[in-house]
């Protein structure tokens, strides 16, 4: 357990094995049954550039409330086998607390985490199940770690049965398994503390991805063009059968230039549109997002954050694709960035994207990243927001209707194909009034203005920003780094340390006055990201009024960021 | 023939916007642009039933001419907002246009794919062998002996095929028209946008500023001396063979169209439902 | 060019062609006044536009003529080897930089085609009234051309450089 950490009581659990083991199967039914048992937590993935067969990690955090990251290390670490495994070592801390379960038959723990001083648990995971007919060691597996969860029997079998829901002889032959994984803990003698469990009813379970899909199925989208790419696939698959159900439709294209001028091609039909991608895909939308910004075509394009530049590490988590979202389009277009700022998040700030971009007629980036889409939490069921963001449509028979007329908000109706008397075309190239194109010094001014006073005007207030505590120092931070800021401050003020936390949400247009009010009395922030070079300290330099006194924290992915290292910053940089 | 009809509620210039083309006169957009009109009028559409989208170039200034619903996208990626649009607003009537660097260089993967797709939108092409835009550079239907300062003394390489290319992608409707026969594209188009499916009509269009010996086509062009095949293969042995200036319909296929997936109905709840333990 | 070829027209289908090649005849020019209008070569343009009010009277004269042929298609009535009726100018035939002989030259070239084409109606006319009307309309077309042949002697000819731009081309997308 993480006494360290007065605000959240948890345990942490990772399963690693290689090819076939089932690994991410048991841990998704831990996760299940952690869930059903009342607790929360939160369920991540890690595996080697195989795609079958290759060693694999399930990460799992439980925990009594809501957590969105993990903590600092592992309380157990299990392995149905060690082939490669030492390649998790720094995914997965453990320290002389934590257990290592492992399987003597599989020869002994790698000196990669022995070293750690951990305790070692030897169980026979293959010869356990051996002994059940059809039985698996990651069924073993998953008793072990349910029992040292404090989940019972019964709640374990609820959760194997709800995958395995075909029954028979394998739900039989599992359910002995893990059974047998209990009795073989209880045998061992070794126990953890137990975490204060809440009502199951009601709750989800859900991804990042999912989330994100079903923030823009509840914004309104109705159109999706996808072209594949890790992490966002699980994006756009949720949406292919999400969509048809509720009227919509989704479109593979030929490739990202396509998805996001399919996307353009909906949005100008009338119908709200996304695609979602990844940074070597965001690279190729940037023409078209520029065209949507001229144009004034709304749209949604999700960035699921990986690894970069170019192909990067496509199955891990950096927050290094903000400065193409933020100035990847050229000339002047401005547009909106939203970054939710946990995997929960992708669901509320994902539909404000929605929002806005109908509302404001521009495209809008949403910026998750690998951590938060393709993690698995245990969450109270979404409340709805009041966001269903209309665009302003041209009545049909306008009398001498100007399309991109100069309106006081710079909002300016927008018709839709099929209706009379309001035919124009939309146009990439600079344009007058009417949408004529023009290269008169005016009709540019104007236009500009116009673009930009949408922005301007609109109302962020109510969700650019999550703020927290009070003090005279503050962490600033945005998306997947926010979770263990939290965690991290809540630490800190356990301490004493009086501090704020403000995550941005909304990335652009920039709000200084926002900022700057949320940070009044505060005499020196702590900027913390996950960049190599600190696009977001960088950011808040060039569009925002700082406090004299800044601090920064960045460094590169693929690692998550830990609670422990950004308290000790905060301890370092802030608590002085 | 019947030439006492009733009056018809849209002439050709009902299709016609009140923006005046910048292309230079003689450009063969400009009957491309009226056989449009004069093809809409045929089908009698009502102009905002109509949608025309474009990328950039010469050619791809057509949307605005028009007095339909138009879209004048980026470079190369006309036909991704067409089957968007089509795919999202069935009922609209969808052309997409433009010439032939934007269709076959930099949005070449999108015609591969709209062709393979399907989707029932009319695609014309204002074949130039040449951009226009860029002033006078060659396009991958130019020539290969086709001197200009980019390439000097041609690109020696093999011209792209677009028709063939069509059929073998699985175009549903492949023709060529000439520009100096508006009446004869009228009719292609006519024809193209009739027919389900994924038409293409390529028109060779000669780009009087910068391709002048393209105003010889006009003695070159003649009808296909055969009858329309829906036979993929004979169709493109035919075109494989022919001179190149072959105008009419050269393939109507039977391939059905698109169709997006569909479900059941359901509300947002019944969705949502998946997630709850 | 035979304008309809071996084909036969009554009274009624011979007036919709008359239509048709007035109408077409008409928007050509204008349409030609217009581009001219857009490249800034004002006499072109305003003598295309002369040709297009003369041309869209004929068209009205013929329009009193009952039946709604507008909707004429030209394609159905015309079988031969050019691509557009008589007396329609081509499309190609334009440039930015043409002089007033140009456009004359282009307008007697459309009059001396629908004269010939007319003779061939009359001279394939299924019957007397076809044949009278045909021969009218030759006999006045006959006379356009002579008009603007007078005209055309009247302008200067076009110098040799005529289509000489000292400037390269210039709009780029
Ligand atoms: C991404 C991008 N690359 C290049 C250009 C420059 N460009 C504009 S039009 C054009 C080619 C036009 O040729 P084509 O499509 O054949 O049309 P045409 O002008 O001949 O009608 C090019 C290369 C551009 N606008 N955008
Ligand atoms: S440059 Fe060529 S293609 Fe472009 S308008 Fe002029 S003639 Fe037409």
């Amino acid at each position: 357990m993480n006494r360290d950490n007065a605000a959240i009581q948890s345990l942490s659990f990772a399963i690693v094995g290689s090819g076939g083991a089932g690994v991410m199967t048991a841990g998704q039914m831990l996760l299940d049954a952690a869930a059903r048992a009342g607790l929360c937590g939160l369920m991540s993935r890690s595996s080697g550039p195989q795609i079958r067969g290759g060693e694999a990690a399930a990460l799992l955090r439980l925990a009594s409330t809501q957590v969105e990251s993990h903590g600092d290390r592992f309380d157990v670490l299990l392995a149905v086998d060690w082939q490669n495994a030492h390649r998790f070592a720094s995914e997965i801390p453990i320290d002389a607390r934590s257990f290592v379960v492992g399987d003597p038959a599989e020869g002994a723990v790698p000196e990669a985490f022995s070293a750690a001083g951990a305790r070692i648990v030897p169980v026979p995971l293959k010869a356990i199940a051996k002994k059940v007919p059809g039985g698996r060691p990651n069924m073993v597996a998953l008793g072990a770690l349910g029992a040292l969860a404090g989940i019972g029997a019964e709640t374990l079998a609820r959760a194997i049965e709800a995958t395995l829901q075909k029954g028979g002889e394998a739900l039989k032959s599992s359910l002995a398994a893990m059974q047998a994984g209990m009795a073989a803990v209880a045998e061992a003698g070794v126990s953890l503390p137990r975490l204060a469990a809440g009502q199951a009813a009601g709750r989800w379970t859900i991804t990042g991805n999912e989330a994100t899909g079903l923030g823009a199925v509840r914004g309104g989208v109705r159109f999706v063009a996808a072209y594949p790419i890790t992490p966002a696939t699980e994006i756009l698959e949720w949406l292919s059968s999400a969509l048809p159900r509720v009227g919509g439709t989704l479109v593979q294209a030929e490739d990202e230039l396509a998805s996001i001028n399919m996307a353009i091609g909906a949005s100008y039909g009338g119908v709200p549109s996304l695609t979602a991608t990844s940074g070597p895909g965001l690279s190729l939308m940037t023409e078209a997002l520029g065209l949507a910004v001229a144009a004034e075509i709304p749209l949604v394009v999700v960035d699921v954050m990986r690894g970069g530049p170019s192909t990067g590490i496509p199955t891990k988590s950096e927050q290094a694709d903000l400065n193409i979202a933020l100035y990847g389009l050229h000339g002047d277009a401005p547009h909106v960035v939203v970054a939710p700022n946990s995997i929960a998040d992708c669901l509320p700030a994902t539909q404000w994207a929605v929002h806005l971009a109908e509302t404001l007629q521009v495209p809008a980036l949403v910026l998750p990243d690998q951590s938060m889409g393709q993690s698995r939490i245990v969450l109270e069921r979404p409340a709805s927001l009041p966001l269903a963001g209309a665009r302003l449509v041209a009545e049909p028979e306008t009398a001498n209707y100007r399309r991109y007329a100069l309106t006081p908000s710079g909002i300016s109706p927008m018709a839709r194909p099929g209706t009379r008397g309001t035919a124009y075309t939309a146009d990439g190239l600079e344009h007058s009034e009417r949408g004529i194109p023009s290269s008169q010094a005016g009709d540019h001014l104007a236009q500009l203005d116009k673009r930009a006073r949408k922005l301007d005007h609109a109302d962020y207030s109510r969700y650019w920003a999550e703020i927290e505590g009070e003090g005279d120092v503050a962490v600033v931070t945005w998306g997947s780094c926010t979770a263990p800021v939290r965690e991290a401050l809540a630490r800190a003020r356990a301490e004493g340390v009086k501090a704020r936390l403000v995550s941005l949400r909304l990335l652009a247009p920039a709000q200084p006055e926002r900022l700057a009010a949320a940070l009044a009395g505060v005499r020196r922030i702590l900027v913390v990201e996950q960049t190599h070079s600190g696009q977001f300290h960088r950011y808040l330099r060039a569009a925002f009024d700082l406090p004299c006194e800044t601090r920064v924290f960045h460094r590169a992915g693929p690692l998550p960021m830990r609670p422990g290292e950004i308290h000790s910053k905060i301890v370092k940089e802030l608590a002085a | 023939m019947n030439i006492a009809t009733a009056p018809q509620p849209f002439s050709a210039n009902d299709y016609k916007s009140d923006y005046k083309p910048v292309w230079c006169p003689g450009c063969g957009d400009y009957s491309v642009l009226l056989a449009f009109t004069k093809a809409m009028a045929q089908l009698q559409r009502p102009p905002e039933e109509i949608a025309v989208i474009s990328g950039i170039g010469c050619s791809s200034r057509i949307p605005a001419y028009t007095n339909c619903y138009g879209f004048h996208g980026v470079h190369g990626r006309a036909l991704p907002v067409g089957t968007g649009l089509k795919v999202a607003r069935p009922e609209l009537t969808v052309i997409v246009a433009g010439g032939d660097g934007d269709g076959f260089s930099i949005g070449g993967n999108h015609f591969l794919h709209a062709c393979r797709r399907n989707i029932d939108i009319t695609y014309i092409v204002m074949d130039n062998r040449v951009y226009g835009m860029t002033k006078g550079q060659p396009s991958p239907t130019t020539e290969p002996d086709w001197d200009s300062a980019l390439a000097p003394g041609g690109t020696g390489l093999r011209p792209f095929h677009p028709l063939v290319i069509a059929l073998a992608s699985g175009a549903n409707f492949v023709a060529r028209g000439f520009s100096g026969d508006p009446n004869g594209c009228a009719d292609l188009i006519v024809q193209a946008v009739r027919h389900p499916g994924f038409s293409f009509v390529e028109i060779l269009s000669p780009c009087v500023t910068f391709r002048p010996d393209q105003r010889e086509w006009g003695k070159m062009v003649h009808a296909a001396p055969v009858n329309p095949t829906d036979d993929a293969a004979r169709a493109a042995r035919r075109i494989m063979t022919d001179d190149g200036f072959n105008t009419g319909v050269l393939y109507a296929g039977n391939r059905a169209p698109f169709r997006p997936q569909t479900a059941p109905a359901a509300g947002l709840d019944a969705i949502e439902a998946e997630f709850a333990l | 060019m035979t304008a309809g070829g071996e084909r036969r027209y009554s009274v009624q289908e011979f007036y919709a062609l008359l239509y048709a090649m007035e109408h077409e005849a008409a928007e050509r020019y204008d349409e030609l006044a217009n581009q001219m209008e857009t490249h800034n070569n004002a006499p072109v343009a305003s003598l295309f536009r002369e040709l297009a009010a003369i041309e869209r009277k004929h068209a009205v004269k013929l329009q009193s003529h009952g039946q709604s042929v507008q909707a004429i298609r030209p394609r159905d009535l015309l079988l031969g080897a050019s691509f557009e009726l008589p007396e329609t100018a081509p499309l190609d035939r334009a440039h930015y930089l043409m002089t007033p002989a140009h456009a004359l030259a282009l307008a007697l070239e459309n009059e001396e085609q629908a004269a010939r084409c007319f003779d061939a109606l009359a001279a394939a006319a299924p019957d007397d009234e076809v044949r009278k009307l045909a021969a009218d309309m030759a006999a006045e077309e006959h006379r356009h051309a002579a008009l603007i042949r007078a005209k055309l002697a009247g302008l200067p000819e076009p110098p040799a450089d005529w289509d000489q731009d000292l400037d390269p081309p210039r709009f780029s997308e």
